[in-house]
């Protein structure tokens, strides 16, 4: 039972940094059909940022970290997205991953390729005994961060003017800027936002690893789009959900496959991830307006 | 049709695939008596040819990215080690293999129609399932494909090491060789592109319900393209394994996928010539960015080999190829014999050019 119960929290703590990292994956890809490769450097830059801050108290440390990610993001959408918006998926697509090329390889001239040590406050590693329960407190904290930001964004994205702009021009975004929307602005805002998420993934993951790595994102960003297509392109819920599931699927597979087969559990979660992708090609929660109309 | 318009209209045809042909060709001549450096660079960026041309038979001419293709190019690659590491060799390298496999072995031609062979049947039972797929969920469950296919060479000890390097293939790839292979399946690539079959996908890849109403099959049309790509992407992989000798699964991961799609896209994927030349320039901006990598003095600053520079280099030129031609250096089109474009503009276009018009052609000659 207590095992069962242990499982679960892994399983429901691994969803939750995976439904946080597709959601910014999600919100750019909605809006400019951009899968963004370059998310996974900017959870190192907040890596990197937080590895530079660590002589500052946790709350600067955090909240620089989160600010220098946002900055990158905006600049990168200046520099290199701009240019070549409005082009079809695969040159976006390009582009992107040699954005995220150009700074990992940016990552290993200024700190060189291997890891580095960043040490953040002990009370988010700490483990806590609840009953004959052993928790780790980052699994509570990475599940209420994922909650907060999720209820947060989804009565953002609900209310409030630019959130309403947002999921406009995610549902059709020509139709949205003859209605007034101001393309410069919705897109300027999901790569803030999309960014806001990076930041905080880049804590949550640093927490648990304790060192950054040039190389750190890129594993978790084919997570998020795994995560956002198989919930349903350009759905956040659907990416939300999505990463839960991957996360839920990863630790299952863990615990249930034979000590034989368990270093081939990757090759099993990517079948299961084919097998939900033929059942439901549009993805968990399809989106009305991603259907193909003759 | 006189015999003089038809013979004109024959090298028409003919031209695009020809002069692909002499470019490559003509590559490799002029660096044959270089360094042995530079040698293996052509060897190298006519096995990335190989890899792209395959690559353009399923994405180029369907549309539809695939992330997985190099996939493919594992399974040649690890089918060319089984095949070609001589018997005694094999016998303790690979222990655990099984019988038949342990006994057999290939070299030169065979090996490598055999490792392509392995390669396409790998890709009739993938095809079956991905075919059915369109756009991005074909493309991601292509990318799980190829996860699929690394961590089960990754943990399959006995008949890929597991993640332990591959080693004791025999090197034999020349720059010849791979230049023979090249030419081989720029032909094979140009002769299904002008196919039925070729013309039918390609409609489709303009638009897919126009292709629906005229009876195309688009799973059928793009079965066949795949495991086509499949065979050509396995050749690449004999051509990889036996041009490096060793390699770990980690070769035909993300890193070769990404290169590959990057050529294709920056050549431009709507054309054989633009996986050819997008092959050809990132291959030779790759190496060009490595030698000045290795170190250089400028004035009083000398610049050590300073890691990762040449690839921040290559990334912002991709970038910058992107923002101004983003279909990619040949915008799609086919080399052709004549002016060019911009002298051509306004002429009307030659009647009876090809039977799918380019892009640009689809509009009516107003």
């Amino acid at each position: 039972m207590t095992q069962t119960l242990q499982h679960v929290i892994d399983a429901v703590s691994l969803g939750s940094l995976y439904a946080l990292i597709a959601l910014g994956v999600a919100l750019i890809f909605g809006i400019m059909n951009l899968l963004n490769f370059a998310y996974g450097e900017l959870i190192m830059i907040g890596g990197y940022a937080l590895y530079f801050l660590r002589d500052l108290p946790f709350a600067f440390q955090a909240l620089g970290a989160i600010a220098v990610v946002v900055l990158a993001s905006v600049l990168i959408e200046r520099i290199a997205f701009r240019p070549v918006r409005g082009a079809n998926a695969a040159v976006l697509l390009v582009t992107s991953f040699a954005v995220s090329f150009a700074l990992q390889s940016l990552a290993i001239v200024v700190f060189g390729a291997r890891a580095k040590g960043v040490s953040l406050p002990s009370w988010l590693d700490d483990s806590l005994a609840i009953g004959s329960l052993r928790v780790s407190s980052l699994s509570l904290i990475t599940v209420g961060v994922a909650v907060v930001v999720l209820v947060t964004f989804a009565i953002f994205l609900k209310r409030s003017p630019m959130g309403i702009q947002m999921r406009a021009a995610a549902e059709s975004f020509g139709t949205a800027r003859l209605m007034g929307v101001k393309a410069n602005s919705v897109i300027v805002a999901a790569f803030v936002l999309s960014a806001l998420l990076a930041g905080i993934v880049a804590i949550l993951v640093v927490a648990q690893g304790g060192t950054v790595s040039p190389t750190m994102g890129s594993s978790l960003v084919l997570v998020a789009f795994v995560a956002t297509i198989i919930g349903g392109m350009g759905s956040l819920s659907g990416a939300a959900l999505g990463g839960f599931l991957l996360g839920a699927l990863t630790v299952a597979l863990q615990v249930l496959l034979p000590e034989s087969l368990r270093p081939y559990r990757d090759a099993f979660l990517y079948g299961a991830v084919i097998v939900i992708l033929v059942v439901r090609p549009g993805g968990l929660v399809a989106v009305r307006s991603a259907l193909e109309r003759v | 049709m006189s015999p003089r318009e038809a013979l004109a209209k024959g090298w028409r045809s003919t031209f695009p695939v020809v002069s692909l042909c002499l470019i490559v060709a003509l590559i490799v001549l002029v660096t044959m008596g270089g360094s042995e450096v530079l040698q293996r660079h052509v060897t190298e960026m006519l096995v990335n040819l190989v890899l792209v041309v395959g690559l353009y038979v399923f994405a180029g001419t369907s549309g539809v990215l695939s992330f997985g293709q190099m996939s493919f190019m594992a399974i040649g690659a690890y089918s060319t080690a089984i095949l070609t590491i001589p018997v005694v060799q094999k016998q303790f390298l690979l222990p655990d293999l099984p019988g038949f496999l342990a006994d057999v072995h290939l070299s030169g031609i065979p090996a490598a129609v055999a490792a392509g062979g392995v390669a396409a049947v790998f890709a009739v039972f993938i095809g079956l399932v991905i075919c059915r797929l369109s756009g991005l969920a074909a493309s991601l469950a292509m990318f799980a494909v190829l996860v699929i296919v690394h961590e089960v060479a990754r943990n399959w000890d006995a008949v890929t090491r597991g993640s332990r390097t591959m080693i004791g293939v025999p090197v034999t790839v020349t720059p010849g060789v791979a230049l023979g292979w090249a030419l081989v399946v720029i032909v094979i690539a140009y002769l299904f592109q002008r196919s039925a079959s070729g013309l039918r996908l390609r409609a489709s890849r303009e638009d897919e319900f126009a292709a629906r109403s005229i009876g195309v099959s688009i799973p059928r049309e793009r079965f066949g393209a795949f495991v086509l790509s499949g065979f050509i992407v396995g050749i690449g992989g004999y051509l990889y394994a036996q041009y490096q000798g060793a390699f770990t699964p980690n070769a035909f991961f993300t890193h070769i996928t990404f290169i590959t799609i990057a050529m294709l896209v920056i050549g431009g994927t709507k054309s054989l010539s633009g996986a050819v030349v997008g092959a050809i320039v990132v291959s030779l901006l790759t190496n060009l960015f490595n030698s000045i990598e290795d170190g250089f003095t400028l004035g009083p600053v000398s610049f050590g080999g300073r890691d990762g520079l040449s690839d921040m280099a290559l990334a912002a030129f991709i970038l910058i190829i992107l923002a101004l031609r983003p279909e990619g250096i040949t915008k799609g089109r086919e080399l052709r014999w004549g002016r060019p474009a911009w002298l051509r503009r306004r002429q009307a276009a030659p009647p009876g050019d090809d039977v799918v018009p380019a892009a640009d052609d689809a509009r009516p000659a107003a």
